[in-house]
């Protein structure tokens, strides 16, 4: 049996109406050797037995080159002769059939011509493997779409580490600023204990709330914390502004009314009108007597200090009057006085706390459990104190959604 | 979290504002706009009825010191009825039961 005759094209379907037939098609073998894809024919070796006018157009080859010459593997690329050997063929031999598998073909004229093939086995009446007919199709329409998709997904690549870059850097900006706004370390105070934390609700958010704790002279130490009213930049600017008014205004003159009453003028000249822009603050001076400290403090509309006894009791400094900082030019502040004995503890908050949402109906924490959470651990020191209420934040989860901050300061208890 | 609605009306002694719903940094723009655009002159009286006001954040509370730097800037009062407890204790802890007036109804015969 010669290869040809095996491999016949189909002959016309009878019945089909001449004139018809001649309009959509000149002939079978017309159809074959013109097809819009290319076709062969190869033994069980691989020996090219028959090929269309359409495949030795597009590689440049003459049929004498080709049939009985070449093998189906010899008109593929390096690369795609490897692929053929160690896969292709042996699942075709396998399966019997064989789609869509993208090689490259080498051309004449030398530029490879990116194809999608598709095989099948013709076997005999005996089961026998014969011959394999093998339609080939142009893909460098399909090759170009492809590198288009990849470069368009490298690009998005990019522009996603871009992204992440850019949120990594504004992250680390923020972070800075961030601590800008708060002591890097509390100063080592002879006989007092002091902690500080931080909550911050959203690293990508600045926070409002801020501290501060320094040395005014040999004698005295001033401290403060505070809560401006908003959050992000603008928010930022002003706990700046606060800030560095309060340290300056209490290293020139540590009397809390009158450095509260400073600040209030200075937020009140920034900020005007249509734009107020306020915060709340707890300013004070501390300073040795003894084994005590004596302790003077204003608020500014802040929620009251906690005190912790060495006794185990707990008790609010109410510091009633005091008025939002920035509001109003005559605002009024005042002073509060407390002695801290050995194993008391002084507690500055922020409304973060207590107004976190607890339980499954999402209450307000409150200034009461605040204050059972204090007694049940009074007397403790700041280091203690501070560390609990960061476990109680923690616990909090999700239930706390504002910045928090927290300053003590303790006289340790006497051994 | 219910919707905010502000209700402007005129009474002989100046405009009314009745604010309902929740107060928060979304929507507090519009009291101060509602504020802005009432008629007020020297003399006269803006009064807000917080009856059925729901959540006040800190921007509801920038919001009210806004409109009263506004009022104050045209010579007119400020007063604050029916104000609720939550925001009373809150107007109270920040010093601000200072400078608002609070009243407890907004039986207007009474101005």
């Amino acid at each position: 049996m010669s290869p040809g005759a095996a491999d016949d094209p189909g002959v016309e379907t009878p019945g089909t109406r001449p004139a018809f037939s001649s309009l959509l098609e000149d002939s079978a073998e017309d159809l074959y050797e013109s097809a819009p894809c290319g076709y062969l024919s190869t033994l069980m070796d691989g020996t090219i037995a028959k090929i269309n006018a359409t495949l030795l157009g597009w590689l440049g080859l003459s049929r004498e080159e080709v049939v009985g010459r070449k093998r189906f593997s010899d008109l593929l690329t390096v690369g795609g002769r490897l692929y053929h050997e160690t896969h292709f063929a042996p699942l075709l031999r396998m399966q019997g059939h064989l789609g869509g598998v993208a090689l490259e073909m080498r051309t004449a004229a030398g530029p490879r011509l990116p194809v999608l093939v598709t095989s099948t086995l013709k076997r005999g009446s005996d089961g026998e493997p014969l011959l394999i007919r093998t339609t080939v199709f142009d893909a460098t329409d399909r090759r170009v779409y492809e590198q288009e998709l990849l470069r368009a997904r490298r690009a998005a690549d990019e522009a996603r580490e871009q992204a992440e870059a850019d949120r990594a850097q504004l992250r680390e900006a923020l972070a800075v600023l961030q601590r800008s706004l708060l002591p890097a370390a509390l100063p080592d105070l002879p006989g007092v204990e002091t902690a500080g934390y931080y909550h911050t609700a959203s690293p990508m958010e600045l926070g409002g709330d801020f501290y501060d704790l320094f040395p005014v002279d040999d004698t005295r130490t001033a401290f403060f914390l505070g809560d401006v009213c908003g959050k992000g930049p603008q928010a930022a600017a002003l706990t700046s502004l606060t800030r560095y008014t309060l340290r300056a205004a209490m290293i020139q003159d540590a009397d809390p009314v009158d450095d509260l009453s400073v600040l209030n003028r200075a937020l009140m000249e920034r900020y005007t009108g249509d734009d107020p822009r306020f915060c709340t603050a707890v300013a004070g001076v501390f300073e040795r007597a003894g084994d005590t400290l004596r302790v003077r403090l204003a608020s500014g509309g802040h929620p009251p200090a906690l005190v912790l006894r060495s006794g185990g009791t707990a008790e609010y400094l109410r510091t009633r009057g005091g008025m939002l900082v920035g509001v109003l030019p005559t605002a009024q502040f005042t002073e509060v006085s407390t002695v801290l004995r050995p194993g008391d503890t002084l507690l500055l908050y922020t409304d973060g706390l207590t107004e976190a949402r607890v339980g499954p109906g999402r209450r307000l924490y409150g200034y009461e459990a605040l204050l059972a959470f204090a007694a049940a651990r009074a007397p403790v020191g700041s280091r203690a104190l501070v560390d609990a209420l960061t476990g109680l934040l923690r616990d909090f989860g999700d239930g706390l959604d504002d910045d928090t901050a927290l300053l003590a300061i303790g006289v340790p208890a006497t051994p | 979290m219910k919707p905010l609605t502000i209700v402007s009306s005129r009474t002989p002694a100046g405009p009314l504002l009745e604010v309902a719903g929740d107060l928060d940094h979304s929507n507090a723009q519009q009291l101060r706009r509602a504020a802005a655009g009432a008629v007020l002159s020297a003399g006269l009286l803006l009064v807000v009825d917080l009856g059925e006001l729901g959540f006040c954040d800190s921007s509801g509370i920038t919001a009210l010191i806004a409109v009263r730097n506004h009022v104050v800037a045209a010579g007119a009062g400020l007063v604050l009825v029916a104000v609720p407890e939550t925001l009373r204790r809150l107007l109270s802890l920040t010093g601000l039961d200072q400078v608002f007036d609070l009243r407890d109804s907004h039986r207007l015969q009474a101005y």
